[in-house]
């Protein structure tokens, strides 16, 4: 009886087991899909970056890289794409914040509107907004024909900074504010009432208080914009006009896969981005501060109270 | 103390939401050293007080004053208090020395020396002469923070030249971080992440944030409510302790009527955005001034009443002798009887008489409900003895028992 | 001085509106400059001359937008229904996992797609199928799709299933459900909205692609790549184009805003209450 019993409960258990096996092995396809579908296709780059294939064998070879890595004009593209992004994420640093801002600051309705306002154009087909962009630039289109209203001799925008950075700006903004505007969210009015608490001026509480801890919120954003900006491939091509000078890395990367059909070069180019890319954003995580590290300090001074007494 | 001024005067303060009015009229002083709970039910104002005297609202009508000195137009950071928040806000990027260190790293100056200003001004002589006792005195008592009277204040403001600002070095924020630190127990947590911290010692964070500055006035916010029980107890003795250390005025809300009467000097009881009763923790418990506060403080007993004459009332239509009183001949009170000091005696020897309705052990005493014959009332009585249910019992108190108050 | 105190704030909110409103005339100018000119019988964008239709007629009529629209509708639907269900399933799944690091291991490879630049996946998955000879076109397409919205539903249904109670399941089993019924009757609907949130994202998502459906679509093109193909002559029949989506998009986020704000509404009436 009593034999039976503890065998009953162990069944029991292990029916249990079971039960919870069942819950896991409801990730099966999901693991199917991340292996097919996104560890596969990166093995696959790599794999293809360091092969050629001449008269249907496959070689291994170091030549895809080596032929970027000693072409100045490689670097040149790669440079001026970061240094594009660069600027299109300081102008979005620079604008998102004190959007994000003053929208922590609306009423929840007021807040709930804004964000709706934000996310729609961020929803709308990217290529849409960028043609729509590009007829308002070129000869013809608004602002020019207001520019030379006011006596600027200019027909068409397109293919000047000024138009590639713009659209860069426009399309990227909105993902620069919501984490801004999320980690902002987050502080509590109770922190800068301390701070102003113990002594610190708005001022003083932005620049101690408000700021630090919206950091993390900025760092997000910064790789939300710098890593697309920096890959882009629509925006140059629209807004070049046919100008070779800002041809950036996206459009490299299109050339040697869709015109050239160079997979191999091709794979090589994406390696290097995404290593360069890695680099990146190990270096802007660095900035964040916000993360407190518990240590022990490693000498503790204890002071006698009585001595911090000097002056009483 | 130097002067006879109050610390903090609030004059007439009133404070509207929009349309709802928080704060009617509210007159209070606090004096020097004092330990004052502000004390009352959720929405009667309190916490908008606290808030209003350190500078975080602006009131809507009346002024408040420091030392004798208007302040009510000054914002948070120019005012001689620090607040431990409720929810003790602390700051999330920082970790337990640098939340600490944070004020004095702001301010980065230091007081005024007083024995460096002494010799310059011309107000000296005037000065000694006033404060001499007085500094004697404090010599002997161990204290954090020195007083700055008003004396000083006039000085810095006639003589702002004199004024000697030192910087605080580093290493006299370090030494001053650390005594803090020292002080509320937290060495082992120097620099620990203030989110990996449990309530207890976030408190004590708050705590310390605060009053490194060396404030004049402490304001918290029902600052142990986040606590539990046990915990809520010993930091109330601890906070009491650290009051009497430090010589800082704290000013405390609560809505914990025990809390009150454990820790303050002076309780101000607080309702619907006025001050029902101001008075020490005896004062406040055994001559409460109406029945709102009788009800809020202890438990209590309370009939309505009429006044004979100045030592005899109308109770339940007896008469029965009491205290002398004030109030008029032939007003209706409230008269006030506490569970503790009733008797249960035979029925022969109680002034009232009744039926035991129910009792319940309460670890020191028992709570012994009674249903009073005349009137079907409801009594309260503690008591030492168990008393069998249903039995006919008589109730006897003495004659300064009952608390005549004057109805509402 | 106390007046002026209570002042300062109102001043500062006048230039933050006006900071605001500037910020979103930005967004908007270009788009409601696109939408009127639609509506222009001519093809300039400056000069009006006369309300007409004929740029929708125009639109309408042409066989390969209106294929285009169809390919990305289907691969949209198809590739937010899968990934949901695989999703959904999965985010379960991995959240009942024993051990801890299997689940990080797990969420890290599936933040992989969202954190490499959409330029590299596009590459990869070109070249995946490329390695299996599979021609590129609806299926690539799809499979593509698929492969990359699914992330996305797992940010938004995984964290949800990490909050919930597990006492929730053990006491649905201990009330007699199988851990199928389980599933269905008690798990799915406590995860309902964030399914539904992360299936929205998956949908835009697969909607607004360009880039990964232009590396691996071959001949098959959706919106996006149409443009892109048709880059030298944008007619206004793309305008009219984006009318018609902005306009729907616009009121399917209208009413999803209103919906969230009248489900806070309700919440906090509901605690009132209580």
């Amino acid at each position: 009886m009593a034999f039976s019993n503890v065998s009953s409960y162990k069944r029991e258990k292990i029916h249990f087991k079971l039960k919870f096996s069942f819950f896991s092995s409801l990730a099966l396809p999901l693991h199917f899909l991340l292996l097919f579908l996104v560890i596969l296709p990166f093995l696959f780059i790599l794999f293809y970056s360091i092969i050629n294939v001449k008269d249907n064998k496959i070689y291994l070879t170091i030549d895809n890289f080596a032929r970027f890595l000693s072409n100045p004009n490689f670097f040149k593209v790669l440079g001026l794409s970061l240094y594009y992004a660069l600027i299109c994420t300081i102008f979005c640093i620079l604008l998102a914040y004190p959007f994000a801002y003053f929208m922590v600051k609306c009423s929840p309705i007021v807040r709930n509107i804004l964000n709706m306002l934000i996310t729609l154009p961020m929803w709308t087909n990217l290529l849409l907004r960028v043609v729509a962009w590009k007829q308002l630039l070129d000869e013809g289109g608004i602002i020019p024909t207001v520019l030379n209203f006011f006596g600027f001799g200019k027909t068409t925008l397109l293919g000047t900074d000024f138009a590639v950075i713009l659209v860069m700006i426009y399309v990227y903004l909105p993902f620069m504010i919501l984490p801004i505007y999320t980690q902002l969210l987050k502080i509590e009015k109770s922190l800068k009432e301390a701070s102003k608490d113990l002594g610190a001026n708005s001022i003083k509480t932005f620049a101690k208080v408000t700021f630090p801890i919206s950091l993390p919120g900025v760092i997000s954003g910064f790789t939300m914009v710098f890593l697309p900006a920096a890959t882009t491939l629509v925006i140059p091509k629209y807004m070049s006009d046919g100008n070779p000078k800002y041809t950036f890395i996206g459009q490299m990367i299109e050339s040697y896969f869709i015109n050239a059909d160079n997979r191999y070069a091709g794979s090589a180019i994406a390696v290097i981005l995404t290593i360069v890319i890695i680099l990146t954003s190990f270096i802007v995580n660095r900035f964040d501060t916000s993360n407190v590290k518990d240590k022990k300090r490693k000498k503790i001074k204890t002071i006698p109270v009585m001595n911090s007494r000097k002056e009483g | 103390m130097a002067n006879n001024l109050p610390l903090i005067e609030l004059q007439g303060v009133s404070k509207n939401f929009g349309t709802t009015q928080v704060l009617h009229n509210i007159d209070l002083s606090i004096n020097q050293n004092e330990f004052v709970c502000l004390l009352g039910p959720s929405g009667c104002g309190k916490t908008t007080t606290l808030r209003i005297i350190g500078g975080f609202e602006s009131p809507s009508g009346g002024k408040i004053l420091f030392d004798g000195v208007d302040v009510t137009s000054l914002p948070p950071y120019k005012r001689e208090t620090n607040t431990v928040f409720q929810n003790y806000a602390l700051f999330p990027h920082l970790n337990v020395y640098d939340n600490i260190a944070f004020g004095l790293r702001i301010k980065k100056v230091s007081y005024v020396k007083r024995e460096k200003v002494k010799k310059r001004s011309p107000l000296d002589s005037f000065h000694s002469g006033f404060m001499f006792f007085s500094i004697r005195k404090k010599r002997k008592e161990p204290k954090l923070y020195k007083h700055r009277t008003f004396i000083d204040i006039l000085d810095r403001f006639f003589f702002p030249f004199n004024r000697i600002v030192k910087k605080i070095s580093k290493k006299e924020i370090d030494e001053r971080v650390m005594s803090v630190i020292h002080l509320v127990n937290l060495d082992e947590y120097v620099e620990r992440n203030v989110a990996h911290l449990s309530g207890g010692q976030r408190q004590r964070v708050a705590i310390a944030r605060a009053i490194v500055n060396r404030p004049k006035v402490l304001l918290l916010d029902e600052s142990l409510s986040a606590l539990d029980l046990k915990l809520r107890k010993d930091m109330q003795y601890e906070l009491k302790e650290l009051q009497r250390d430090t010589g800082i005025t704290f000013i405390f809300v609560t809505h914990d009527q025990e809390e009150a009467l454990t820790m303050a000097d002076k309780i101000v009881v607080m309702k619907g955005g006025e001050i029902e009763q101001i008075g020490t923790a005896d004062e406040i418990y055994n001559d409460p001034i109406n029945r709102y506060v009788a009800n809020f403080i202890g438990d209590s007993n309370l009939f309505s009443g009429e006044v004979i004459d100045s030592t005899h009332v109308l109770l339940d239509g007896h008469k029965f002798s009491c205290d002398k009183t004030t109030i008029e001949p032939n007003t209706k009170v409230d008269l006030l009887l506490r569970p503790e000091d009733l008797d249960i005696v035979t029925p022969e020897k109680g002034k009232l008489h009744g039926v035991v309705d129910s009792i319940f052990f309460k670890g020191v005493f028992y709570e012994v409900d009674v249903i009073l014959d005349e009137t079907n009332r409801l009594v309260t009585i503690h008591t030492t003895d168990y008393i069998p249910i249903h039995s006919r019992v008589g109730i006897s108190f003495e004659n300064e028992d009952i608390h005549v108050m004057e109805q509402m | 001085m106390r007046k002026n105190h209570a002042k300062k704030p109102r001043e500062k909110g006048w230039f933050s509106y006006l900071y605001v409103a500037l910020i979103i005339l930005f967004f908007y100018l270009p788009i409601g400059i696109i939408i009127i000119f639609s509506f222009n019988e001519g093809t300039s964008l400056v000069r009006w001359t006369n309300f007409s239709l004929h740029w929708y007629e125009e639109l309408f009529k042409d066989r390969i937008i209106m294929e285009a629209v169809q390919t990305t509708v289907i691969i949209a639907l198809l590739a937010t229904l899968i990934s949901t269900i695989i999703g959904t399933l999965g985010a379960i799944g991995i959240a009942t996992y024993k051990k801890k690091r299997n689940t990080t291991m797990v969420l890290n490879i599936n933040n992989l797609p969202l954190v490499t630049p959409d330029i590299v996946t596009a590459v990869a998955m070109s070249v995946l199928f490329s390695g299996f000879s599979m021609k590129a076109g609806f299926g690539t397409m799809l499979l593509a799709h698929i492969g990359f919205c699914t992330p996305y539903v797992i940010i938004s249904v995984y964290p949800k299933m990490a909050q919930m109670d597990k006492n929730l399941i053990e006491a649905a089993m201990d009330l007699g459900a199988t851990s199928r019924s389980a599933v269905f009757k008690v798990i799915i609907p406590e995860l309902l909205p964030s399914i539904l949130s992360g299936a929205i994202m998956a949908f835009t998502m697969s909607f607004d692609d360009f880039i990964i459906s232009y590396f691996v679509g071959g001949n098959t093109m959706n919106i996006s790549t149409y443009i892109y193909a048709s880059f030298k002559k944008a007619k206004p029949t793309v305008n009219a184009l984006m009318t018609i989506i902005f306009i729907i998009l616009a009121i399917l986020v209208l009413i999803s805003t209103l919906l969230s704000m009248k489900g806070k509404g309700e919440k906090i009436h509901r605690r009132k209450k209580a």
